[in-house]
């Protein structure tokens, strides 16, 4: 009886729960999307400052570039999705934006029903199959050594790896992250990258 | 070979040559998982978040009357943002142009709406038991588009001569039905009545929000809470967030070129600044094609910072 007297007017105990589930929810998406482009933009400018497209890696960099984008419209179409005076706002500026070069025709930011699809299913989709293209493309390559590094004369330094998966030591595959490399021979002038 | 080639061919060596070392990857991701995990859980218990309730048409109506009697005028006489917009709801504006590309005409008209028809009569139309608004509907619609027009543009005039823009002071005139249909669009939108009419007049199931958005657009009401929670477009608006959260700072070179000139000044200004970043993201997505700019990272020097170890022993030798 006295948990009662502090719920709201019209709410009982099974909607309070149900709100406090839905806000806790918002909330945790919310600081989760903060932190996940945090976290990108990051990687985008160390990669970047690395020069990490070098040695046929750009496949790698164009992958990583265009799912970064696509994340960017899963997050606006997020905040369309959001039925709140954000979402308002926020499709009534972006209605112009889109709509001045032609796109709005399609994608209309005012329908929250074809927003919503977007935001939980098809930008999903297409950011997750390029983030899936884009690790097998760095465990394909391994990561870009640093400037001007040269690789060892004698290779028979070469450790061996654990994998994770079977706790088995194997031989150095592909897949392995390289060490130190600058350390296994002199730097030589000249464009080793570009 | 490779040296003489010179430093516009990319010598980088195979990272495969060199010396490896144990790397658990599925410890790492676990590990990032829950550092982000808690992390995360932590904002939410120091910062919460913010959640403003959407603006119901019944409430724009019952805080700002005169803005929804003004907007109702203004769809009526064809001069709102949306009866003036052109593609992709009318042809009654050319639409921006990005240089000599007409690309929101091109678009055409997708999501057709007439304003004063779709957004005010007929939702007035739905209305029982009203003898002097059907009165009043059958007169203006009657009326030839030309002598609409001017009853619409004339109360227009006079609710902008009036304190507050209120109806209860504009001049006696020529206004026809139309004091009649927007103070029954008020009483409509107070009811609560209109957000239904207008998303499901047509359809059992309603989830497309474009024809209440646009006359709550329309109006100055929503710009004006907006603005308050610096939200505008010159406020930086697009990476705010409502409150003092953290909205999409990652969008803020798209909302930068809306502070300067000729984008700030320009009618075009969205179709330039789209343009605009369309080119900058083929950059950066193509960034490892484009000489000189492949080449920065190595003269800028931050890698010296990343590889601070390498660097290190490099100087030591």
């Amino acid at each position: 009886m006295a948990v009662a007297q502090h719920l709201p007017q019209g709410r009982n105990q099974a909607e309070d729960r149900h709100l406090n589930f839905h806000e806790t929810r918002d909330k945790l998406h919310l600081w989760s999307v903060e932190l996940f482009f945090f976290c990108m933009v990051i990687h985008l400018w160390g990669k970047f400052f690395m020069a990490a497209w070098r040695g046929k890696r750009g496949l790698t960099w164009v992958t990583g570039a265009i799912a970064f984008i696509g994340s960017i419209g899963t997050a606006s179409t997020g905040y369309l999705s959001q039925t709140n005076f954000d979402s308002q706002w926020t499709a009534g500026q972006a209605k112009d934006g889109l709509n001045a070069v032609g796109v709005g025709a399609v994608f209309n930011v005012l329908d929250t029903g074809q927003m919503l699809l977007w935001h939980v299913m098809l930008l999903p989709l297409i950011v997750g199959v390029l983030i899936v293209l884009h690790v097998i493309l760095v465990r394909r390559h391994g990561v870009v050594p640093p400037f001007d590094a040269e690789p060892p004369v004698n290779d028979a330094s070469s450790e061996t790896r654990r994998d994770s998966l079977g706790d088995q030591s194997v031989p150095a595959t592909p897949m392995a992250a390289p060490a130190d490399a600058s350390l296994a021979a002199p730097a030589q002038p000249g464009g080793a990258g570009r | 070979m490779s040296r003489a080639a010179g430093p516009t061919r990319d010598a980088t060596p195979d990272a495969h040559l060199f010396p490896t070392r144990p790397y658990d990857l599925v410890k790492e991701f676990v590990i990032a998982l829950v550092v982000m995990g808690a992390l995360t859980v932590l904002l939410v218990a120091v910062f919460s978040s913010p959640d403003r309730k959407a603006v119901s048409l019944r409430a724009w109506a019952r805080a700002a009357p005169s803005d929804v009697v003004a907007t109702a005028t203004a769809e009526l006489a064809g001069t709102s943002t949306s009866a003036t917009y052109g593609a992709p709801y009318n042809t009654a504006g050319p639409g921006q142009d990005l240089g000599p590309l007409h690309l929101q005409r091109w678009g055409g008209v997708r999501i057709p709406i007439h304003s004063a028809r779709d957004l005010v009569l007929t939702p007035l139309q739905t209305v029982s038991g009203d003898t002097a608004l059907a009165t009043a509907l059958t007169t203006y619609q009657r009326a030839s588009t030309a002598q609409q027009t001017k009853w619409a543009s004339s109360y227009a005039d006079a609710l902008a001569a009036v304190p507050d823009g209120d109806p209860a002071k504009a001049k006696p005139g020529s206004y026809g039905p139309v004091p009649i249909l927007t103070s029954r669009f008020l009483t409509l939108a107070s009811s609560g009545g209109l957000e239904g009419v207008l998303t499901t007049s047509n359809a059992f199931y309603g989830s497309n929000e474009t024809k209440p958005l646009l006359p709550l657009t329309d109006g100055t009401y929503l710009e004006g809470q907006a603005r308050a929670d610096h939200l505008g477009g010159d406020q930086w608006g697009m990476m705010n967030e409502t409150g003092n959260y953290p909205g999409q700072p990652w969008m803020w070179l798209y909302t930068f070129w809306y502070q300067v000139k000729p984008f700030a000044t320009s009618g075009n200004a969205d179709a330039l600044v789209w343009g605009l970043m369309a080119a900058l993201t083929l950059v950066l997505i193509f960034v490892p094609y484009i000489p000189g700019l492949r080449a920065l990272p190595r003269h800028l020097g931050v890698h010296r910072l990343i590889w601070r170890d390498t660097a290190a022993r490099r100087s030591a030798k």
